[in-house]
């Protein structure tokens, strides 16, 4: 029998006002000096802050309001002499993925009392030694900042990837407010990303049964509400935002895979996923691992088609229409939200292909692809892409 | 520590010194294998086996390949990939779990660079092509490398040993 693992110990708080419920949260760990990070969005700053108005029983002691991008290890280590000196004793993070990865950090630095970032670099390592509550409010649609255990960080210039129990937050608030306030291509280069590394951690080798119930959910859920969500319609970005914590969750047990392997190689030595190459990459190497995982892809045809189509494609042409389904819908995302969908429009030169495709082969991430992947098969999908 | 259990370790033990020495065979001979131990760069990785059996920790330092006393190693080291326990070391030392499989099954933790880890499995893979008792198990790594052809100097080094350096 297969040895299968699976973690999913995040209490997700999805609706609308749902910020409203942070101070009962954390009430229920006893917390007294809460410690906030969040990033520049005045809103979500105001509403926490109003939330907490009236609490005699906790406070906001210590915040730190930034957005750091790339988290290094010396920042992480100041919030942790600021959280100390204030005697906080619960984590709130709030913003995108710079700020979540930031808190997460924190809060592995917190837990397992390791203040050597080097030692908590790696998979499944690092283990805690107490425990602080830890809560997340992504204020934008990004899978690998909201209920992950996943978080990249630079340590000492390099850039480093790290997977732990430790990074996962205790709960999740989904806001419906913080969904309908983003803009336009935000909400669109959130729903490829979504689409992106459902699609990856769907096809690959962690994934089980229990991942892809996660991960169909989540690109059922784009292929239904992402037209509406990019018309404004409050309901169905919530159900986008729901789609992310969905996929953040498979996609920390899963791994992400094919699609982020190159778009991280874009980026070069900062092997981060270039978020605004998937539009042009997704159409590609969706049809790339449709061939290479005819079977899931036939099964998920039922999901992005529906029953009647399903029903009337003929079974061995399944993998091929749900692979041409997931392309025109990213296009279509991309057209309506006036993202760049050619990589020659985003920077990318032809004479890097072959150094983007030896750098992705090679990256931590296509560690999760079945099989072989030979780099002219990524040299064609950016030929492709170009 | 039961009998069986150190027999066990003592095993496991030995065919961990039989994959240092196929990996150390491919350092030499085999091109593929050279290319990502440069891309490693200078470095200490420990494999070991949790709770109790002893590992091995390889050292590249300035392209030449050798063996550390696990005592010598004063520091933590660069790579360090733990079994959870004998039977997932097994699965994977016998050929019968990938390698991949067994990052997959969660079979071992790793601290240190995930990416130096990617290419730690490719140089392993290779290594595996060639050490490997069971037939299938070397023709499934050998589809997962790519590899065409035996190297008979890699071969000859396994089984003969090398001029050491």
């Amino acid at each position: 029998m297969k040895y299968v693992e699976f973690v999913s110990n995040v209490k997700t708080i999805c609706g609308d006002d749902a910020i409203a419920c942070l101070p009962d949260e954390l009430a229920k760990y006893r917390t007294r000096n809460v410690f906030l990070i969040s990033d520049e969005r005045k809103g979500a700053w105001e509403r926490i802050k109003a939330a907490f108005s009236g609490r005699r029983d906790m406070k906001i002691k210590a915040a730190y309001q930034d957005n750091p991008g790339i988290v290094d290890d010396k920042l992480v280590r100041e919030l942790c002499d600021i959280y100390t000196l204030n005697t906080c004793d619960a984590i709130v993070a709030c913003g995108g993925s710079g700020i979540i990865n930031t808190a997460k950090l924190l809060h592995m630095m917190l837990v397992t009392g390791l203040r050597d970032f080097e030692g908590l670099v790696g998979m499944d390592y690092a283990h805690s030694v107490t425990q602080i509550p830890f809560i997340t409010i992504p204020s934008s649609v990004e899978v690998s900042s909201d209920a992950t255990k996943v978080a990249v960080a630079t340590c000492g210039g390099k850039l480093v990837q790290l997977v732990s129990d430790c990074l996962a937050p205790d709960c999740c608030i989904v806001d419906g407010i913080l969904a309908a306030d983003l803009d336009v291509q935000t909400l669109a280069i959130g729903c490829i990303n979504v689409l992106s590394t459902a699609l990856d951690s769907y096809t690959s080798i962690q994934s089980i049964a229990l991942t892809d119930s996660y991960n169909i959910k989540a690109i059922e859920g784009v292929f239904r509400c992402a037209g509406a969500a990019l018309d404004g319609d409050r309901n169905a970005r919530l159900t986008i935002a729901e789609s992310a914590v969905l996929g953040g969750i498979a996609m920390s047990n899963a791994m992400i895979g094919f699609t982020s392997a190159i778009a991280g190689a874009i980026n070069g030595k900062e092997s981060r996923i270039a978020r605004n190459t998937l539009p042009a990459l997704l159409p590609y190497t969706a049809e790339y691992l449709a061939e290479r995982n005819k079977e899931k892809f036939s099964r998920l045809l039922f999901y992005v088609a529906g029953e009647t189509e399903y029903i009337a494609t003929p079974e061995n042409m399944r993998a091929e229409v749900c692979a041409r389904k997931i392309a025109e819908l990213t296009l279509l995302i991309a057209e309506r939200a006036g993202l760049e969908s050619r990589l020659q429009n985003m920077g990318v030169k032809r004479e890097d292909f072959g150094e983007i495709s030896e750098r992705a082969i090679t990256s931590g991430m296509i560690f999760s692809v079945p099989g072989r992947v030979q780099t002219m098969e990524i040299a064609g999908i950016l030929e492709r892409a170009y | 520590m039961k009998i069986e259990r150190r027999i066990q370790s003592f095993l496991i033990k030995r065919k961990l010194l039989w994959l240092y020495r196929g990996v150390k065979a491919c350092h030499e001979y085999d091109d593929s294998a050279k290319k990502y131990f440069d891309m490693i760069g200078d470095c200490t990785i420990r494999i070991r086996v949790m709770p109790d059996v002893a590992g091995i920790v390889i050292r590249q330092k300035n392209g030449e390949l050798y063996l550390v006393q696990e005592d010598e190693l004063l520091v933590g080291a660069d790579l360090d990939v733990c079994f959870k326990n004998l039977a997932a070391a097994q699965g994977v030392l016998r050929g019968r779990v990938s390698i991949k499989q067994g990052y997959a099954e969660r079979r071992f933790v790793v601290r240190g660079d995930i990416s130096s880890m990617m290419l730690l499995n490719n140089i392993v893979s290779i290594a595996m092509t060639y050490i490997l008792a069971d037939p299938a198990a070397r023709k499934a790594y050998a589809k997962e490398t790519g590899m065409t052809g035996y190297k008979s100097k890699v071969v000859k080094y396994l089984l003969f040993g090398g001029r050491e350096k």
